[in-house]
């Protein structure tokens, strides 16, 4: 198991250092002229000009670069964005929200969505079953913006049930947005489970053990649920990583200033620093989550060890 | 004003999950319904907060609110005394600025040594300072901002500034600043009124990057905290406030927002009081959802089409003016802006003074017929097609597209409308000369006098003149103005420069911007200034 954690680990070194080449390669490749975008359509003063090529050493090539910027993080300092601010400041005040906002988002679509998909998988045909696959299958059709914005302006604007934006007004703030949020993969995770479900209860363990007059209460928890799991686990997992990575288009209609938000707004300004930043540190998160989810693997399904 | 009316049983098991993890722990909303006498507005992230480097609107607005300019402006935009006593010059070369009491927020007084470390700190050119090119009007301004010896392009680096002081630039006394200009400028007293010209206090520059955090001012409101950024500036009313009226509200919650229809959906939920900018999006429902609290106010800004002057196309100014004759502008204000901006027939905005309605004359005058005539007159269009360049990311397409479509009907021309992904792409192919066809431009003004349209966008070498227009006699007339004894005499010569640009017809001025905004019914006395702030000495909460 240790072996198995430190070979993972030092996995992760190739792959970090590939993934963020790319995203350096890639920001530059963009072209256009950052320090004008800062500037929107006014001339840029010269001396601006000036200060900023060589604080971010905008006339080196990329490899260069890279190098100041890898040597940088090394010591802990993730660098500037282009209007100054220290990007491991923007990280840090960016990742409560997100935390918050997935962590709403992860309750809602486990709960709600294993729970539907329970229901659904053990009575199927049954009028529940329907309800659950037509309503998912509304979710997963409708793009998350119309949800996100038709949320906001009925629940938020029209019935003020919640804030429609923010996030000054504490955990409220972040209901709606989260449950938006966790709604598609809601979705996901309810058809998997039922799945899953109704998989497992054709299995011959099941019958064996109801033919041994097991207990359905034992046969279901023990034999069915753990099972029917591994697949909805591993969909969690991976959902995770989407989720601290941040939701783009969530954060932005709620205007939740998360780790999404300040991506799309780099992005937008051609901000490649912030850019980068933000991205290695959503590589490192989804590295450790995807270990995570494999070492859970081992707690779900004792037949999974690791050497 | 308060947030949604919490209704509690939306807060289903997700709540009590929640409040077991102490996961919403920061709640910072007070839930004290009308809290009396505070008012919120939408900005964006400020991009910094310093005076000398806040060129952008957001910070415009958070700094409006922390200090007070040395001169305000009146009804018809003539500057009036506000921090300072008196402005003077005998000559428009060497200015003499008198200031009045104040002190900061911290408690010490203002002096006129505080202004003038804040206008070299700005002027300097390593600190990069946004505003940096305000003080180009300054003695001593080259040497603080070296030019780099072989161009941006070239390997060399600039060398160091050889001074890190204006030399036209110094407090006489406490309360006396005298500034000498390179040139005569007669319209100098206008410039002060701009947020670069704000002082800064001594703490500042010990580290100007905490400062920043927390901006301490001379103004009606001090800060209430630190900056939170993508979130939150908040500003209480300054008790000691003593250069001007003090303002009817206690406080201003500036609020964050990266997407105007939030804000917009926001202000319809009673959760944000005043909206600088009403989205085009909802331009259509704003007036029926917001009714008498929907407002307009003209702004500054300047959209045109500019004639690349490297083009043989459109050397005729023959060819030039039927195009502009082709186009509707009031239809394509109507349609495709819903009344959001205004038709435009002049060169300078109706926000300064010595605006005249139509200087563009029969050249601006929607006329299908008289524009074919021209343009036959001229022996036709010399180019295989016309080509308006446009930023794609701007929301530009929809009336480029239309006015394209009105000069291939008016006109039998082909047209099409180009998109280009960033506005700096544009300009860098305009640079290049590698774009063939008018281009779009905005403008919005730094300072509010004609000059501040007339020099930089059309003399000779002007800092936005990217089109390269260029006539000897223009550049004279604008810079016989800067050096005119008054105001008024300068208006006249400015209105004159404006007369050749009729003539010459370098670019086809489309519309001018409108401030549409709107608040909530809890405020009133909501107005925006000529430079698109909120004016807030004049706000009231219902």
């Amino acid at each position: 198991m240790g072996r198995y954690v430190a070979r993972r680990l030092l996995q992760m070194i190739p792959v970090f250092i590939g993934t963020t080449v790319i995203i350096f390669v890639l920001t530059l490749a963009i072209g256009g002229d950052p320090v004008q975008n800062l500037y929107g359509e006014r001339p840029v003063p010269d001396s601006v000009r000036i200060a900023l090529t060589e604080q971010y050493h905008l006339d080196e090539p990329w490899y260069v670069r890279y190098w100041y910027y890898l040597s940088g993080l090394v010591q802990g300092d993730f660098g500037n964005s282009l209007n100054g601010r220290p990007i491991l400041d923007m990280i840090a005040e960016a990742w409560p929200h997100t935390l918050r906002l997935a962590f709403i988002a992860l309750i809602v679509e486990s709960i709600i969505g294993i729970g539907a998909g329970l229901m659904a998988g053990l009575k199927r045909g049954s009028f529940v079953d329907n309800l659950v696959l037509l309503s998912t299958l509304t979710v997963i059709s409708v793009p998350i913006f119309v949800i996100g914005n038709v949320a906001q302006i009925f629940i938020g604007a029209k019935w003020q049930l919640l804030p429609p934006s923010g996030t000054l007004e504490g955990w409220q703030s972040y209901l709606m947005p989260g449950i938006v949020l966790g709604s598609v993969s809601l979705a996901y995770i309810a058809r998997l489970t039922r799945a899953s479900v109704s998989e497992n209860l054709s299995t011959d363990y099941v019958r064996t053990a109801r033919a041994k007059g097991l207990p359905s209460r034992r046969i279901f928890s023990v034999h069915v649920l753990r099972n029917s799991l591994i697949p909805v686990v591993t969909y969690l997992g991976v959902d995770i990583g989407t989720l601290m990575g941040g939701a783009m288009v969530t954060e932005r209609i709620f205007n939740i200033p998360g780790v999404g938000f300040n991506v799309f707004k780099a992005t937008q300004i051609e901000d490649g620093p912030v850019l980068v930043g933000f991205v290695s540190m959503l590589v490192i998160i989804y590295l450790l989550a995807s270990l995570l989810v494999d070492l859970l693997y081992a707690v779900l399904d004792p037949r999974i060890r690791y050497v | 004003m308060r947030g949604a009316k919490s209704a509690k049983w939306v807060a289903s098991a997700i709540v009590v999950a929640m409040a077991a993890t102490a996961c919403g722990g920061g709640s910072e909303g007070d839930d004290s319904g009308s809290a009396s006498g505070k008012v919120s507005m939408d900005i964006a992230e400020p991009k910094r907060l310093i005076p000398a480097t806040t060129t952008e609107s957001s910070g415009n607005q958070v700094l409006s609110a922390l200090f007070t300019p040395l001169v305000n402006f009146d009804d018809e935009n003539k500057p009036v005394m506000a921090a300072a006593e008196s402005i003077e010059s005998e000559d428009n070369k060497t200015w003499t600025i008198k200031l009045k009491d104040a002190t900061w927020h911290n408690g010490d007084p203002v002096t006129a040594q505080n202004y003038v470390d804040a206008w070299n700190w700005g002027a300097y050119g390593p600190n990069a300072a946004d505003g940096n090119y305000f003080f180009g009007t300054f003695e001593g301004y080259e040497a603080m901002n070296p030019t780099d010896p072989d161009g941006e392009e070239g390997p060399k680096e600039a060398p160091e500034p050889e001074a890190d002081k204006l030399s036209g630039l110094k407090a006489v006394d406490d309360k006396t600043i005298e500034v000498t200009l390179s040139a005569p400028f007669s319209g100098f007293a206008s410039l002060l009124g701009y947020t670069v010209f704000y002082p800064m206090p001594e703490v500042a520059f010990d580290d100007v990057e905490a400062y920043e955090e927390a901006p301490i001012g001379q103004g009606p409101f001090k800060m209430d905290g630190e900056w939170q950024h993508d979130q939150l500036v908040s500003v209480t009313a300054y008790e000691d406030y003593k250069l001007g009226d003090k303002p009817k509200i206690d406080a201003i919650d500036f609020k964050i927002y990266q997407d105007q229809n939030t804000a917009y959906n926001d202000l319809l939920a009673g959760n944000l009081d005043i909206l600088r900018t009403i989205p085009t999006e909802v331009m259509g429902t704003a007036q029926s959802d917001l009714g008498d609290r929907y407002k307009t106010s003209p702004a500054s800004t300047f959209q045109f089409l500019a004639y690349p002057t490297y083009e043989d196309a459109y050397e005729d100014v023959r060819v030039r003016k039927a195009i502009s004759m082709a186009i509707d502008r009031d239809q394509i204000v109507d349609v495709v802006f819903q009344g959001s901006q205004e038709a435009a027939r002049s060169f300078v905005s109706p926000v300064v003074g010595g605006y005249r309605e139509n200087t563009c004359g029969e050249a601006c005058k929607f006329d299908p017929e008289a524009a074919k005539a021209l343009l036959d007159e001229a022996g036709g269009f010399k180019g295989d097609k016309i080509e308006f360049g446009y930023n794609a990311d701007g929301g530009h397409k929809q009336w480029v597209d239309a006015t394209c479509d009105q000069i291939r009907k008016n006109l039998d021309l082909e047209c099409v409308g180009t998109p280009i992904p960033k506005f700096a792409e544009l300009l860098t192919q305009v640079e290049n000369e590698q774009f063939g066809g008018p281009f779009r431009m905005g403008w919005i003004m730094d300072y509010p006098s004609m000059e501040n349209y007339l020099g930089p966008l059309f003399s000779t070498g002007g800092s936005s003149n990217y089109y390269g227009y260029s006539n000897e006699e223009f550049d004279k007339l604008v810079a016989d103005g800067r050096a005119a004894k008054t105001e008024e005499e300068a208006i006249e010569i400015w209105q004159k420069a404006e007369d050749i640009l009729a003539e010459d017809m370098p670019v086809i001025p489309l519309r001018f911007g409108k401030n549409v905004f709107g608040h909530s019914e809890s405020v009133n006395g909501v107005e925006i200034d000529l430079y698109n702030n909120v004016v807030l000495d004049k706000i009231e909460t219902a």
